[in-house]
């Protein structure tokens, strides 16, 4: 199987200005992680959008059945690119479908470039090539409507199927991207994006924060240190004893059981007053008041 | 065409992610925009948390017209009596099924669990209120166990189990699969995705399509971590099928999520100190 990155493609089409450093570190960034093709320019061989849709939306209205390669367009012999088959998971023989596609790529080699605008990008990538499927066109956070990298790779990673031993790296791709896509409206990774989201190894509610200490692996798909990241406890309303004894350990407070509860209670008024987590001086200040002064139910409740 | 019930789990699931904490006031907001968007059950809340977000559940049962309104427990008989003083309609209990969850977080063997859920299950149906049964982190437990569990609550009356991907590691293929085997206890089925790996719609769709007849979302999205099933994207999946019977539809759903999305903001700023080594 092989994956091809696009993302220098898709934002400069989208206008974003990168220069020749940032690119350059940005394919080695991603040969870094294990990609095994990083393109640039568009405008080279079979990477026209335009040229493609009218044969990828053939097959798909044709279900791949009837389509004879030599009707699809493009110089014999040269890969071929299909984009688009957004909505490919909605047939009712979705594999088989799929599995027509390998067959078409026998006769010609098939780059497949699943279009995201129903969110199913990843699921067909990855069914595309853990059934076989040679080459897979991503992006960088989905970047340009396509499957995004990072989900297809830790999916291939998670399930064993390819191991990618640049994960760490990820946080450094997603600086270099958001800075290369500084010039798009939504430039910055959302906090909760899967794989490379800055937030998603955050957790409160009692449950995780307990199951955390127990086994981190209870609550996480794979640990964050794999990806770069860091865990998070963060003191708010589903918070739990153990959660605001840790949060104490982090900020190097002292707190005894009894103080904890009493913290907590005021930790949890507060944040459901404030519709909110607490942050780090919040926490201080009731530490302060509940801890030292014995004093939190005015706090709380007022 | 099959009907296809949305369960939306926004004010629990959703809530319980880092940085939200809703107020009264806008769980009943929220409930009342999930039911106006005709979801067929809203998971209001947990009742054991304390006798603040039992008066939540409360007042989003009163201030729904046509949604069901459910609780979620773990399987402790203390949890249970919570669940019960809230009146919900139905009363869900999480049964975690993998070998993990049961041997590390609950510290029990697996026959002592499957003695707990027994117990728990049976306290709620004497109760005569209506059970659901949540199998936790079921795309990591084994096959054997998960069906020996659901047949034995099928036989204590239970007639839906939830299988939750909990920590978002299913494939589409790997999804309809573990549908269809649980399928074979003959009882009703719902599924609840997480979008760690970016597949949560595309997984849920899947299970319906596999035979699940109730699908968890939440508005947006919101959940832990990488967050849940949105509300508006699984809809969208849906209509465009053309397979299933299902409310809302995408232009209520996205009706819905832009109303409350003044409700779904968050601070991420606040996390950053927070590290734990």
């Amino acid at each position: 199987m092989r994956l091809v990155d696009v993302t220098l493609v898709c934002l400069r089409r989208a206008g974003c200005d990168i220069s020749r450093k940032d690119a350059a570190c940005w394919r080695a960034l991603l040969r870094g992680l294990g990609i095994d093709r990083v393109e640039d320019r568009a405008g080279r061989a079979n990477l026209c959008p335009g040229a493609d849709a009218g044969p990828a939306r053939a097959v798909f209205l044709e279900r791949a059945a009837d389509v004879a390669p030599e009707k699809l367009e493009g110089p014999r012999g040269a890969p071929l690119r299909l984009f688009g088959l957004d909505d490919a998971l909605l047939l009712e023989e979705w594999r088989g479908f799929l599995a027509r596609l390998r067959e078409l790529g026998k006769s010609r080699p098939l780059e497949l470039a699943f279009g995201n605008s129903l969110g199913c990008a990843t699921a067909l990538g990855l069914t595309w090539l853990l059934d076989g499927g040679e080459t897979l066109v991503c992006s960088f956070a989905g970047v340009g409507n396509l499957a995004p990298l990072e989900e297809v790779v830790m999916a291939l990673h998670t399930s064993g199927a390819r191991r990618f031993a640049g994960l760490p790296g990820l946080p450094s791709a997603r600086a270099l991207f958001e800075r290369m896509a500084h010039a798009l409206a939504r430039a910055l990774v959302p906090p909760a994006k899967a794989v490379i989201g800055q937030a998603i190894f955050a957790v409160e509610s009692g449950i995780h924060v307990d199951g955390l200490r127990k086994d981190p692996a209870l609550y996480e798909p794979f640990a964050p240190e794999l990806v770069g990241a860091r865990r998070r406890v963060v003191p708010g309303a589903h918070s739990g004893a153990s959660a605001i004894r840790l949060c104490c350990e982090i900020l190097g407070l002292p707190c005894d059981a009894s103080q904890a509860s009493d913290l907590l209670l005021a930790v949890r008024n507060l944040s459901r007053k404030l519709e909110r987590s607490l942050g780090e001086d919040e926490f201080r200040f009731l530490h302060e008041r509940v801890c030292r002064e014995g004093w939190y139910a005015a706090v709380a409740c007022d | 065409m099959r009907p296809l019930r949305v369960i939306d789990a926004t004010l629990r699931d959703g809530e319980q992610a880092p940085g939200f904490a809703f107020a009264l006031e806008t769980k009943v907001r929220l409930a009342r925009l999930l039911d106006e968007a005709g979801v067929y059950q809203i998971e209001a809340g947990v009742p054991i948390s304390g006798l603040e977000e039992r008066d939540c559940i409360r007042a989003v049962k009163k201030a729904c017209a046509s949604a069901l309104v459910s609780t979620w427990n773990r399987a402790r008989p203390r949890d249970i009596e919570a669940a019960l003083a809230c009146d919900a309609d139905i009363l869900h209990i999480c049964m975690p099924v993998s070998q993990r969850q049961i041997r590390k977080k609950l510290a029990l063997t697996p026959g002592a669990a499957l003695a707990r859920y027994r117990e728990c299950a049976s306290l709620a149906v004497a109760e005569g209120v209506a059970v659901t049964a949540g199998f936790e982190d079921a795309s990591r437990a084994e096959p054997a166990f998960m069906l020996r569990l659901a047949c034995e609550l099928r036989e204590l009356g239970i007639t839906r189990i939830r299988i939750s991907d909990t920590v978002g590691v299913l494939t589409p293929e790997r999804t309809g699969t573990l549908v269809r085997l649980l399928g074979q206890a003959g009882m009703e089925m719902e599924f609840h995705a997480h979008n760690d790996l970016g597949m949560a719609e595309a997984n849920s769709f899947c299970a319906a399509v596999a035979g699940a007849s109730f699908v968890n979302t939440t508005l947006m999205g919101i959940g832990e971590r990488a967050g849940n099933c949105g509300m508006l994207g699984f809809a969208r999946l849906v209509e465009r099928s053309g397979l299933f019977a299902c409310a809302p539809d995408t232009a209520r759903a996205a009706r819905a999520e832009c109303r409350a999305a003044p409700f779904l903001r968050r601070d991420e700023n606040l996390f950053s100190g927070w590290s734990v080594e």
